[in-house]
């Protein structure tokens, strides 16, 4: 399959600062990459690289064949939400759609207000007095209307309700069914483990990861906190099979699952037990879990 | 819809539209109010006499003021002198800022550059867009002044207002040219604000200096001002070597801009 995107050892420094450093990556045609980091990673600086806001210290990186200074033409067949919230300004957003829809080389009426009314946002209101979400929403809209070949979403669903949320995944699978490609990024991995393929992860500029998201999902971590009626031993929980950091103080039991909850749930099941929380991973968890073995940097928790 | 002019063009039309309006606006009130009190300067010359004579001549050369009591002089002091050229100038400065550093800072300009509008016709469609807007401005200036000069009477020619008007709208381009030069070049809003705003008052007091100073005179031909009202288009109508000259300073300003721009990174 034909590469969309190639980046090879691109690296954008801001001043002293590294924004991203050596960068290869290849996004394939028909792929939906998740592009996952914690705040400050360089997800941002990426992107941008991609669209040539910022040009790159070092390295090189193509999109749709063509480098992206040289690639101005290769725009229109690209869908950009920015990261921030950018969009602004007195006119409605049917105006600034249209706009954008124009410099593209026209967007039919219909698909403008066929999105705006699957997002569920009114294009009569000027930009600046919608709401977080719903300009969320017009910048969504803008990036999906022209059908574009490549989408590079930065944070696609920061600001969306979860119902929202669930259309605009809806909106990708759309998209990936018809062979298109999307690179999005994100912090929260269980959004991006519905739609991605694969997913990269970057931290401190450096992209540490990437994987299919099924190999990701069979390494997936939690958190439990399990309240029992009295004290138990701690020897009765350490060593079973994925369980880490196991740690009792009195009744409360907390520790760290690394694949089924099976093994836990039989140990606790010897006491009487009160109550059980399992949150969700965060990214730092996973990534901790991801090189357990390898790295010993993140030994700090 | 029109499809005539290029997007961003008809988009940068728009979001200057309550601009447009509004200095138009402004400088016809101008011109309306100041315009008014001169039949009382023309009736009452002594007045005109008196309050001339309380500031040195070579002031008011520098000045412009000279006849008081007739439309030209009259006009050149009150309209065209200083005042209606810089809040022209001002004008300019807001477009140019509009153009890229505001969006830019606001993060809007990431969405345009997203499509396929190169950054060098990014500048030259905002600078199109500058233009249309100063001259609704001019053109608005120049219809109130002519409308009062021949209801008052005034007698200017019509050809010299034109030119006056004609030379002001070049004015006024050159800084806003500059605002876009500075902004191609650097992304940082006060900076070009501090720039363009420092420039224009240099290149004013060159021009006044020059004229009130015997060594500062040969340097008059660096500042815009100088070819503006310097070859006194209000009595001697146009000027096609000052009006070039003026073209020719935006026409270098905006390659710089768009040169510059095409280079750097954007919102960083
Ligand atoms: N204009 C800039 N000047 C200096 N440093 C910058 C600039 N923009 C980004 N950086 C730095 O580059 C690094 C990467 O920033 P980037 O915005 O790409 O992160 P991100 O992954 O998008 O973060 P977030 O999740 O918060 O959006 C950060 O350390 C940031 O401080
Ligand atoms: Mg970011």
């Amino acid at each position: 399959m034909a590469a969309v995107i190639e980046a090879e050892g691109l690296t954008k420094r801001y001043g002293r600062h590294p924004g991203l450093l050596d960068l290869d990556l290849t996004v394939l045609a028909g792929e939906v990459f998740g592009y996952l980091g914690p705040n400050g990673a360089g997800k941002t600086t990426t992107i941008r690289l991609f669209l040539d806001l910022v040009r790159p210290t070092r390295g090189r990186v193509r999109v749709l064949g063509a480098e992206p200074r040289r690639g101005v033409g290769e725009r229109r067949r690209i869908g950009y939400l920015p990261g921030d919230q950018v969009l602004t300004g007195r006119d409605t957003g049917r105006d600034l759609l249209r706009f954008l829809g124009d410099a593209r080389g026209g967007v039919p009426r219909d698909r403008i207000e066929e999105l705006a009314g699957r997002l569920g946002v009114d294009l009569s209101r000027s930009v600046r007095s919608l709401s977080r979400g719903n300009r969320q929403k017009i910048g969504l809209v803008q990036a999906f209307m022209h059908q574009p070949d490549l989408l590079v979403l930065d944070e696609p669903t920061s600001g969306l309700d979860p119902l929202v949320q669930q259309e605009f995944l809806a909106m990708i699978g759309e998209v990936r069914a018809s062979g298109r490609t999307v690179f999005m990024s994100s912090h929260v991995l269980a959004e991006v483990q519905q739609v991605a393929d694969r997913v990269g992860i970057v931290r401190d500029g450096r992209l540490v990861a990437v994987d299919q998201v099924a190999e990701l999902g069979g390494r997936m971590l939690r958190t439990v906190e399990i309240r029992f009626t009295e004290p138990v031993p701690v020897d009765g929980f350490t060593g079973l099979p994925g369980v880490h950091d196991v740690l009792a103080e009195g009744p409360l039991l907390r520790c760290r699952v690394d694949g089924p909850l099976d093994p836990l749930v039989k140990a606790a099941a010897r006491f009487t037990v009160v109550d059980l929380v399992a949150t969700e991973p965060d990214l730092e968890q996973v990534f901790l879990s991801y090189y357990h073995e390898g790295g010993g940097e993140h030994g700090a928790a | 819809m029109s499809t005539v002019l290029p997007s961003l063009l008809r988009r940068s039309l728009r979001e200057y539209r309550r601009l447009a309006v509004g200095w138009t606006a402004g400088a016809v009130t101008w011109v309306l109010v100041y315009t008014a009190f001169y039949p009382r300067m023309r009736d009452q010359p002594e007045a005109a006499k008196v309050s001339l004579e309380t500031v040195s001549r070579s002031v008011r050369d520098a000045l412009g003021w000279t006849d008081y009591s007739t439309g030209t002089g009259y006009l050149q002091a009150t309209v065209f002198g200083q005042f209606l050229p810089l809040i022209v100038i001002l004008c300019a400065v807001l477009l140019g800022r509009g153009a890229i550093v505001v969006p830019e800072q606001s993060g809007l300009l990431d969405v345009y550059l997203a499509n396929p509008i190169g950054r060098r016709r990014l500048v030259l469609e905002r600078f199109a867009a500058m233009t249309a807007v100063l001259t609704l401005v001019c053109l608005g200036t120049f219809t109130a002044t002519w409308v009062m000069n021949g209801v008052l009477d005034m007698g200017v020619p019509t050809d010299r207002i034109a030119a006056t008007c004609l030379a002001m709208l070049l004015l006024a381009l050159v800084f806003g040219a500059l605002t876009l030069a500075v902004s191609g070049i650097t992304g940082r809003g006060a900076l070009v604000l501090t720039v363009t705003g420092a420039t224009v008052a240099a290149t004013f007091l060159l021009d006044a200096l020059g004229q009130l100073v015997e060594g500062m005179r040969p340097y008059r031909v660096l500042s815009p001002f100088h070819h503006y009202l310097g070859p006194d288009p209000l009595h001697t109508g146009f000027h096609p070597g000052h009006l070039l000259v003026l073209a020719g300073i935006s026409a270098v300003l905006v390659a710089v801009a768009a040169q510059a721009f095409e280079r750097r990174d954007v919102g960083v």
